[in-house]
C-alpha cells in the first residue's frame, strides 16, 4: 500500500517537474518569437503553480514587453528582493521598468550597480537589451534627477569617446543632445 | 482575616497604580499625552470646535495649536483642517564677534558713492525687517520682557546713528505688542546696513538711507523664533504696504517640513509684488535653508571683501545673488548694542559699532539694493529680478551657477540702465524614449535665459486633434523636464510655451514619431526573395532593425548564418536602408516599390531619405541618397518663402529665414516629401 502513494507521489513530482519546465520553455519561447501575451500566460501560470522565480523574471519581461510597466516592475522587484544575485534579468528589466515609472533615483542608481556588477550584460531573450540600453536608462534617469556627471559616465559606456564638461550649461545640453542622438539608434 | 485581606488588595492595588504612574510619566516625557505644537490651517471659528488646544490664533486663517500627530490625522481625513504642519524652529544667521574697524568696504565693492547720486531711496519705499525687532525707539521695558534684556534705566533705546531713519508702526511677534524692540544685536546691525543714517557726520553709512522701515520681531532675545511668528510677520508686513521683507533668518538647510505655511505667506507677498529676501544660510553646504530655497525669493550668499564666496555661505540650487556678508579680517560694520547678546542678555541701553559677518549680514545689501529701484520707479518684481541678474558681476562659472548664483549686484548699472529684452527666450527641446518601454518618453528643455516663474508655462503635447498639458519641471539651471507616456504610435507635435522675465513671449516645437511593431516578415513571396511589410505609414528619424537572414527567410530577431543573398521589398518611398557599412543599400523599382539585394548580416537601418538639423535662423537638409528636383519652403498659410531646383545635391543649407515653422516641401522624381519643421 505504501510502494503505491510512494510511486502516485512520484508521478505527481515528476509531472509537476515537467510541467514547471514546460511552462518556463515555452514561456521563453513564446517571448523570443514576440508572442508577448502567450509567453505572459505561460509565466503566469507557472508562478501560480511553483512560486518559480524565473517565470517571475519571465511575467515581468512578458509585460515589459506589452508596455505594463507596473506589473513589469512588481514582478522584477519581487525576484530581486528574494534573489538579487542568480535573476540578473530582473534588475536589468527593473531599471527600464523604473525609469518608465519615473522612478528616476532608484533606476538610476540601479543601473549604475548592474553596470559595475555586470558590465557586458546581454539579454540571452532578448539580444536589444544589453549593458548599453540599460547605461542608456541610467544616463536618462540621472539626467531627470539633475546628476549630469554621473548621466556623463553611463553616456560613456556606450560611446567611450564622448566627452562634455556636465558643470557648466554647454557641457549639460551637449549631454542631452547626445542622448537623443543615441536614442534615435539604441 | 478580613484586615489582612484589605491590606493584601491594597499592596497589590498599589503596584499596579505605581505601574500605572510610571507608565503615564514615561509617555508625558515622550510628549505623547501632552501633545506637541502644531501649525494647522483653517479658520479659527471651525477650528475651536475640534478637540485640540489652541495657543494663538491668526485672523490670517492658521493656529498654532497643542495636540498629537494622530489626531491631526484624523481631524485632516474627516476635513476638519485644511493641513497641519510641526513648528519648525528659525535662528538668525549671525556670528557676532567684538572686532571693531572704521571702514565699510561693502559699499565700496557695491559702488555705492556712485549710487547715492542717483538716488538715497524714497520714504514711500517702505523695507519690513523680521528679525530680532530694531533700536528704534525709547520704550520702558514691560513687565514680561525684563528678564530678556537689561537696561540701566528701564528702557529700550533708539540706536544713535539711526537717528534720522524712518520708522513705521511695527509689531512684536514674540511678545505679541507694538513694540518690535530688539532684544539681542542682530536686527538693529541689519537695519543699519539698510537706512543707517547717512552723510551726518556720526557713525556709519546705510545703502538705502531715505526708505521707510518696519520693523517686525519674529527672534526672540537669543534669536531664535518658529515659522508661526514668521508668517505671521509676512503677512503684517503685507498689511502695513511694505515695498521689501528682508528675512536674514532660516531653518536647517534643505528642511522644508515645518515651512508650508511660510511659503503661503512668501507667495502671497509675491502676488502683492513685495520683493522677499532671504539669507541662504550659514552652514557651509550645497543645499539652501528655507524660507530661502523656496524660488519665490530673492536668495542671497555671501561674498568676502575679494569677492569670493566665503567659507560658511550655503550655495546651491536656486541661490540667486551673493552681497557681502565678510569674513576673517572684513566684516560688516554697523551699530548695535554695546553689549550684545552674548548668550545671556543685551544691554538695550547703549550701542556702538561692530563687524558682524553672516548671511545674515549680506542679505540686508540686496534688500536695499531692491529698495533703491523701487524707489528709482522699477517697481515689477520680474524687472527687478531681471536687471540684477542682467548687470550682476559674473562669479565662479560663466553665467549663472550654484556657488554664486548670478553674481554680485551691480546696483548702479541696475538702476542706470534703460535695459529692456525683447528678444523673446529660445528653447532648445531634446527627447529620449525608453529602449524597451516603447512610448515612455523624456522630453527635456532647454532655454538660454531666465523665464518667469522659473519654468515655461506650459508644455502641450498634440497628436491628431487630441492636446495633452503637462507641467514640467526643473532638473537644472534653465533645464527642465516632462515625462510622457503614450500608447499610440503616430506623429506627435511638442510645444514648449513660457515668458522670460521681462514678458517676451515664445513657443518652440518639435516634431516626433511614435512607432509600435515597426516591421512584420512574411517569408512565401517566392523563390529568394523575401518582403518586409511595414505596418504603418510613419516612422521616427531612425529606426535599428537588426535583420538577419538564410537560406529559409529573414529573421528579425535571432542571428543565423548568411547562405544565399535574398532580396528586400520596402512599399514605401522617403525611406532608405544604411547598410553595415554606414552606406545606402542600393536598390531597384519596381511599381514603386523598392527592392534591396541583402548579401551581408549585420545591423540594417531604415531610415527617413532626409534628415533635417536647425541652424541660427535656418536649417539643413541632409539625404543619404543625392536629391534632384524641386525644394520649396512654405508659411503654415501656404506663403511660399523660398525654392530652389536641387541637383545631386547630399546637402542643402537653407539659411536667413526668420524663426517660426514651416513647411518644407520637395519633389523629386519618383517621390514627394512633406515636413513641418521649425526654425529658431
Amino acid at each position: 500500500m505504501v510502494r503505491k502513494y510512494i510511486i502516485i507521489l512520484s508521478i505527481i513530482l515528476i509531472s509537476g517537474c515537467s510541467l514547471f519546465q514546460d511552462n518556463i520553455a515555452e514561456g521563453w519561447k513564446a517571448f523570443e518569437n514576440g508572442d508577448y501575451e502567450k509567453a505572459r500566460d505561460c509565466f503566469s501560470k507557472e508562478t501560480i503553480l511553483n512560486a518559480n522565480l524565473e517565470a517571475y523574471v519571465g511575467l515581468g519581461w512578458s509585460n515589459a514587453k506589452l508596455g505594463n510597466k507596473e506589473s513589469a516592475l512588481s514582478s522584477f522587484e519581487y525576484v530581486i528582493l528574494e534573489d538579487s544575485i542568480n535573476y540578473i534579468d530582473a534588475i536589468s528589466g527593473a531599471v527600464f521598468a523604473g525609469s518608465a515609472m519615473c522612478m528616476d533615483s532608484t533606476s538610476a542608481i540601479r543601473g549604475t550597480y548592474f553596470l559595475s556588477k555586470y558590465p557586458n550584460y546581454v539579454f540571452e531573450h532578448d539580444t536589444t537589451a544589453t549593458f548599453k540600453q540599460v547605461a542608456f536608462t541610467s544616463a536618462c534617469s540621472y539626467v531627470n534627477i539633475g546628476d549630469f556627471s554621473s548621466a556623463l559616465l553611463m553616456i560613456k559606456i556606450i560611446e567611450p569617446g564622448f566627452n562634455a564638461i556636465p558643470e557648466n550649461e554647454q557641457g549639460k545640453l551637449d549631454i542631452l543632445l547626445k542622448i537623443e542622438e543615441i536614442s534615435q539608434w539604441i | 482575616m478580613t484586615l489582612q485581606i484589605i491590606l493584601l488588595d491594597y499592596n497589590k492595588y498599589m503596584r499596579y497604580i505605581t505601574r500605572i504612574t510610571l507608565f503615564v510619566l514615561l509617555l508625558m516625557s515622550f510628549n505623547v499625552l501632552n501633545g506637541q505644537k502644531y501649525i494647522i490651517g483653517g479658520k479659527y471659528e471651525d477650528i475651536k470646535r475640534l478637540d485640540v488646544k489652541i495657543l494663538r490664533s491668526s485672523r490670517y486663517n492658521f493656529s498654532l495649536v497643542e495636540s498629537n500627530c494622530n489626531n491631526l490625522k484624523k481631524l485632516l481625513k474627516e476635513g476638519n483642517i485644511q493641513y497641519f504642519e510641526p513648528v519648525a524652529k528659525a535662528k538668525a544667521f549671525f556670528i557676532p564677534n567684538d572686532f571693531y574697524y572704521s571702514h565699510q568696504w561693502n559699499f565700496n565693492m557695491l559702488g555705492m558713492e556712485d549710487v547715492w547720486d542717483l538716488t538715497m531711496g524714497v520714504d514711500s519705499v517702505k523695507v519690513s525687517i523680521l528679525d530680532t525687532g530694531v533700536g528704534f525707539e525709547y520704550y520702558q521695558i514691560p513687565s514680561y520682557e525684563q528678564s530678556e534684556v537689561i537696561s540701566g534705566d528701564g528702557h529700550y533705546h533708539k540706536a544713535d546713528d539711526l537717528n534720522s531713519a524712518t520708522f513705521l508702526s511695527g509689531y512684536d511677534y514674540i511678545h505679541n505688542d507694538l513694540h518690535p524692540n530688539d532684544q539681542n544685536g542682530h536686527g538693529t546691525h541689519i537695519a543699519g546696513t539698510i537706512a543707517q543714517s547717512t552723510n551726518n557726520g556720526i557713525g556709519v553709512a546705510g545703502m538705502a538711507p531715505n526708505v521707510s522701515i518696519i520693523p517686525i520681531q519674529v527672534l526672540d532675545y537669543q534669536g531664535e523664533g518658529n515659522s508661526y511668528s514668521i508668517a505671521e510677520g509676512i503677512y503684517y508686513a503685507c498689511d502695513q504696504g511694505a515695498n521689501v521683507i528682508n528675512m536674514s533668518l532660516g531653518g536647517a538647510p534643505g528642511d522644508s517640513n515645518g515651512w508650508h505655511t511660510v511659503h503661503n505667506a512668501i507667495i502671497h507677498a509675491c502676488s502683492l509684488n513685495i520683493a522677499v529676501v532671504v539669507a541662504s544660510g550659514n552652514d557651509k553646504v550645497g543645499k539652501l535653508s528655507y524660507p530661502a530655497a523656496f524660488k519665490e525669493v530673492f536668495s542671497c550668499g555671501a561674498v568676502r571683501s575679494n569677492q569670493q564666496k566665503t567659507s560658511y555661505s550655503q550655495y546651491g540650487s536656486g541661490l540667486d545673488f551673493v552681497m557681502p556678508g565678510g569674513e576673517d579680517s572684513n566684516k560688516i560694520l554697523q551699530e548695535t548694542f554695546r553689549g550684545f547678546y552674548d548668550g545671556h542678555y543685551s544691554r538695550v541701553d547703549s550701542f556702538a559699532y561692530y563687524y558682524y559677518y553672516g548671511t545674515s549680514m549680506a542679505t540686508p545689501h540686496l534688500a536695499a539694493a531692491i529698495a533703491l529701484l523701487k524707489s528709482y520707479g522699477i517697481i515689477n518684481l520680474d524687472e527687478i529680478y531681471g536687471r540684477l541678474a542682467y548687470y550682476a558681476i559674473d562669479k565662479g562659472e560663466n553665467g549663472y551657477d550654484t556657488l554664486y548664483g548670478f553674481g554680485i549686484p551691480n546696483i548702479l548699472n541696475a538702476l542706470n540702465s534703460t535695459y529692456s529684452d525683447n528678444t523673446p527666450p529660445v528653447f532648445n527641446i531634446y527627447l529620449a524614449e525608453n529602449p524597451i518601454f516603447n512610448g515612455n518618453i523624456n522630453v527635456w528643455t532647454a532655454t538660454n535665459e531666465e523665464l518667469q516663474n522659473g519654468m515655461p508655462d506650459s508644455v502641450k503635447v498634440k497628436r491628431g486633434s487630441e492636446i495633452q498639458k503637462y507641467t514640467p519641471t526643473i532638473i537644472s539651471h534653465n533645464i527642465y523636464k516632462s515625462s510622457f507616456s503614450f500608447n499610440t504610435d503616430g506623429e506627435y507635435e511638442i510645444s514648449v510655451y513660457a515668458r522670460d522675465i521681462w514678458g517676451n513671449y515664445s513657443t518652440s516645437t518639435k516634431l516626433f514619431n511614435l512607432f509600435y511593431i515597426p516591421i512584420k516578415t512574411e517569408k512565401n513571396i517566392g523563390m529568394d526573395t523575401y518582403q518586409f511589410l511595414f505596418s504603418k505609414n510613419t516612422f521616427p528619424n531612425e529606426c535599428v532593425i537588426q535583420i538577419y537572414c538564410n537560406k529559409d527567410g529573414f529573421d528579425i530577431e535571432m542571428p543565423k548564418t548568411i547562405n544565399t543573398p535574398v532580396r528586400l521589398n520596402i512599399k514605401l518611398n522617403n525611406i532608405c536602408l544604411i547598410g553595415p557599412n554606414d552606406q545606402p543599400v542600393p536598390y531597384g523599382l519596381d511599381k514603386g516599390v523598392k527592392l534591396y539585394n541583402i548579401e551581408h548580416n549585420g545591423y540594417y537601418r531604415v531610415v527617413w531619405n532626409i534628415k533635417t538639423y536647425n541652424i541660427d535662423k535656418g536649417i539643413i537638409l541632409e539625404s543619404y541618397e543625392p536629391l534632384n528636383g524641386i525644394l520649396s519652403i512654405y508659411s503654415l498659410d501656404g506663403r511660399l518663402v523660398k525654392s530652389s531646383k536641387l541637383t545631386n545635391r547630399k546637402r542643402v543649407c537653407i539659411n536667413s529665414i526668420s524663426s517660426g515653422v514651416y513647411f518644407i516641401k520637395l519633389k523629386t522624381k519618383g517621390m514627394q516629401l512633406k515636413r513641418k519643421v521649425s526654425i529658431w
